[in-house]
């Protein structure tokens, strides 16, 4: 379980970053943090592996209070993705590259095989092996860094925005991912001002950060049928879904989305001049 | 003469194997907002930098076929020249600025055209209150955030007053907020200069709306090159790794559903009225 | 925030609207330059600490940036020992370490003087004035310009690697020297990357080397930069010419 409990996170003498940050997440969650550039995202992402430290309030990681544990101890149990893979790799190869993260943390010789093996494959990237790691497309350098995140197997995987710069097939791979990793039990956190990408997802939790604070904190239906207003408020746009909703409940249909192929069906009534259910 | 001609077009880098240009010809107008679109390694950049000129003058290869931009050959002129039909704004803006404050960046541009002291000052100052920007002359680069730099080096570019954007994949880092902005300023621009707009993007569903044109490319080649309505309309059922906007997407799946609608919404709103 | 952004903020200019900051930079490095030769020439303690405190007065009344230049100091503390001890042990005489030691912290406010309250924009300009080719004082330029740059990816850099199990403060000095290894290969491929994509920019910005260029700003000297630099050459040249001996002897005793 992590822990945010009364949170505030300012650099020096600065404005704060982070106010009253209060959540609890559970294992095996999909958590979805969305908010514009500089609405401290990324500042509360790496308050989970340790890479700060709030300047008011705790953070714990299964019991382990980040102020106390060492960044070593809580990057076992969770694996930061960072929104800049390139700006890590330095080695000759791929296979390498993972290695080195095993090392780390004193995985033993054989296990490192394994593991490495393990991930490479689950993400297509065994045929690149020895490859640098710097002839990978922008796509690639992402799967390489998420594969990294989960060799040495950790409970927590959190990314930041790991949509950016990425094609359609790139997305539709990291959706195929991420469903995946839930499947794996792992449980996920990721940051993003994606919204079509988050609506994509299977539905998860979602927080609003707006200027350091959290605006929502709830389930993706209830947020992208009901309270679009909040992205509004935090500069996001509301996926075209949401505003479809708002649109035709204006208009006296009252509709509520689930998912995806919820929507689909619902629409495919509305045309046929059929009733809305819920 | 159209705005870009570029007939017969194949490019493959010094020290490759693969062509990533096959023989593309495709043209421009004046006034024209196209977008170019297709999934990574497709070739856009690679398109770009011939047009500017990056190809084949910094970039070697093996080039064949013809570009005219603005009616020069875009292989023989030097590429300072070109820059004064073409502004090619960078994915990343901060390596797009030069200098280290605003003003003097914007400056940059024109300081070996000839001009006088007294011209640069007012093309400075006319492109500063065209972006929105005044208040940003005197500011050092690094106290911009990103959707400021972005702009920054757009008013670098637009100073030498071009008469085609080309941008490219500036989706990639901005923020929703300074994405709708730059779309705004980039209709502006179209409407009141009659700039010709390139957007050269996988994210489809963020800027078809301001689109006339839209060019799918797949593997260095042109695949398909026409109107919004007609190209999603023949994309139906067809995998090619762009962001289509999630409405088209709806529209492409009561379509296998049976469902036909003459004009393909392309928004929540068409979408809605097609309901009613 | 990381070591390079430490270091920088120590070492390099941050921007201040004081009458040092608005000086002209060709005066400002006339001065800098004089005061780094005039050490050589003058070997009395008491003179050279007339011209420190001249130096001192400046930075507190006509910069404010005295702090910074005190803590610049503070950061070359082990070369200051060095040279103290050295001295000391080579002469036993007070008056001939001390000489030394304030002749090398003369020097270093001399440098800080111009480095302190010069901001890049205007360092290239200097460049420019003293007719250096402009592929130098742009290089120089873009130098500067990325200095912030470099600082913040190194920073991501350092975070990616210990969140992937980088311990930097652990093991013996071969181990964490290399384990600079993961920190700064990432940080060469970026800059030249990066120096790749600036040079294409360059070109697109309409960059003719060659072509005559008319700059956008130049410098321009005022009443307050003649009267600052000659007020200064009087007090340095002062210094020089003075016989002081009579108080050295009355010191010695």
């Amino acid at each position: 379980m992590i822990i945010f409990d009364n949170v505030w996170f300012k650099y020096g003498d600065g404005d704060y970053i982070l106010k009253n940050i209060n959540i609890t997440i559970k294992e095996g969650e999909i958590t979805c943090i969305l908010g514009d550039n500089g609405a401290g995202k990324t500042t509360l992402l790496k308050h989970i592996n340790g890479l700060l430290k709030p300047t008011e309030g705790e953070v714990y990681v299964d019991e382990l209070n980040t102020k106390e544990a060492s960044i070593s101890n809580l990057a076992k149990k969770v694996a930061l993705v960072f929104q800049y893979p390139e700006r890590m790799f330095f080695t000759e190869s791929v296979w390498k590259e993972v290695e080195f993260a095993l090392a780390n943390f004193g995985f033993e010789e054989d296990i490192r095989v394994h593991q490495i093996r393990k991930v490479l494959n689950m993400f297509w990237l065994w045929e690149y092996k020895d490859r640098s790691p710097f002839t990978l497309s922008g796509g690639e350098q992402r799967r390489l860094a998420i594969a990294i995140a989960l060799a040495w197997d950790p409970k927590y995987v959190v990314l930041d925005e790991p949509t950016a710069g990425q094609d359609g097939f790139q997305r539709e791979i990291l959706i195929d991912i991420i469903r995946n990793m839930v499947y794996r039990e792992k449980t996920i956190i990721l940051a993003t001002h994606d919204i079509e990408f988050v609506f994509e997802l299977p539905e998860c939790r979602i927080i609003v950060l707006n200027k350091g604070e959290i605006i929502y904190d709830g389930s993706s239906v209830e947020l992208f049928n009901n309270y679009p207003e909040l992205l509004i408020e935090a500069g996001l746009e509301p996926p075209s879904l949401s505003k479809l909703i708002q649109t035709l409940r204006k208009e006296g249909k009252y509709v509520v989305f689930k998912n995806y192929d919820d929507a689909i069906d619902k629409i495919h009534n509305l045309i046929r001049g059929g009733e809305c259910n819920k | 003469m159209h705005l870009i001609e570029v007939k017969n077009l194949s490019f493959k880098y010094q020290g490759t194997n693969k062509f990533v240009l096959k023989n593309i010809s495709l043209s421009v107008r004046n006034g024209e907002i196209v977008i170019l679109a297709g999934p990574s390694g497709c070739g856009k950049t690679t398109l770009a930098r011939t047009l500017t000129g990056l190809i084949p003058q910094f970039y070697k290869g093996e080039y064949s076929g013809n570009v005219l931009v603005c009616g020069y050959d875009a292989a023989k002129t030097p590429i300072s020249d070109l820059a004064s039909c073409i502004g090619y704004l960078f994915q990343n803006p901060d390596n797009q600025i030069i200098m280290d404050t605003v003003e003097r960046d914007i400056a940059f541009s024109l300081e070996y055209r000839g001009f006088t002291r007294e011209e640069m000052r007012n093309r400075i100052t006319k492109i500063l209150k065209t972006l929105g920007i005044e208040h940003l002359a005197n500011r050092k680069i690094d106290t911009l955030s990103g959707g400021e730099k972005q702009l920054v080096a757009l008013a670098g570019v637009l100073v030498m007053e071009p008469k085609m954007l080309l941008l490219d994949e500036v989706s990639a880092y901005l923020s929703p907020r300074s994405l709708k902005r730059l779309i705004s300023i980039i209709k502006l621009l179209n409407k009141e200069y009659g700039t010709s707009i390139m957007l050269i993007d996988h994210r489809l569903d963020l800027f078809v709306k301001v689109a006339d044109r839209v060019i799918i490319m797949y593997d260095g080649v042109i695949y398909q090159d026409g109107d919004p309505q007609t190209i999603f309309k023949n994309l139906i059922n067809k995998k090619l790794g762009i962001n289509i906007p999630t409405i088209v997407k709806i529209y492409e799946r009561l379509y296998l559903r049976g469902i036909r609608i003459d004009k393909i919404p392309l928004d929540h709103i068409e979408l809605a009225d097609i309901i009613n | 925030m990381s070591v390079i952004s430490k270091l920088s903020k120590v070492f390099l200019f941050e921007e201040k609207d004081t009458l040092l900051f608005r000086l002209d930079p060709r005066i400002k490095l006339l001065k800098s330059i004089i005061l780094m030769v005039i050490v050589f020439f003058i070997q009395d303690p008491i003179k050279i600490g007339i011209l420190m405190i001249t130096l001192l007065v400046e930075f507190k009344i006509l910069g404010k940036v005295l702090f910074k230049v005190l803590r610049s100091i503070l950061y070359l503390a082990p070369i200051l020992i060095l040279i103290i001890v050295a001295n000391y042990l080579a002469t036993y005489d007070i008056i001939d370490t001390l000489s030394p030691l304030l002749r090398f912290l003369l020097f270093v406010m001399a440098v800080d003087l111009f480095f302190f309250t010069t901001s890049p924009d205007d360092f290239s300009l200097t460049l420019e004035a003293l007719r250096l080719p402009i592929t130098i004082s742009l290089s120089f330029s873009l130098a500067l310009r990325f200095i912030p740059t470099l600082s913040m990816e190194l920073n991501d850099i350092i975070e990616a690697q210990i969140s992937r199990g980088l311990q930097l403060d652990k093991g013996n000095i071969l181990t964490r020297i290399r384990n600079y290894i993961p920190l700064l290969i990432p940080l060469i491929v970026l800059s030249i990357k990066r120096s790749i994509e600036v040079a294409e920019a360059l070109e697109i910005r309409g960059l003719r080397p060659g072509v005559k260029r008319t700059p956008y700003k130049t410098l321009v000297l005022s009443g307050v930069d003649y009267a600052y630099i000659i007020i200064s050459l009087i007090i340095i040249i002062a210094m020089y010419i003075l016989e002081l001996k009579p108080l050295i002897s009355l010191a010695k005793l």
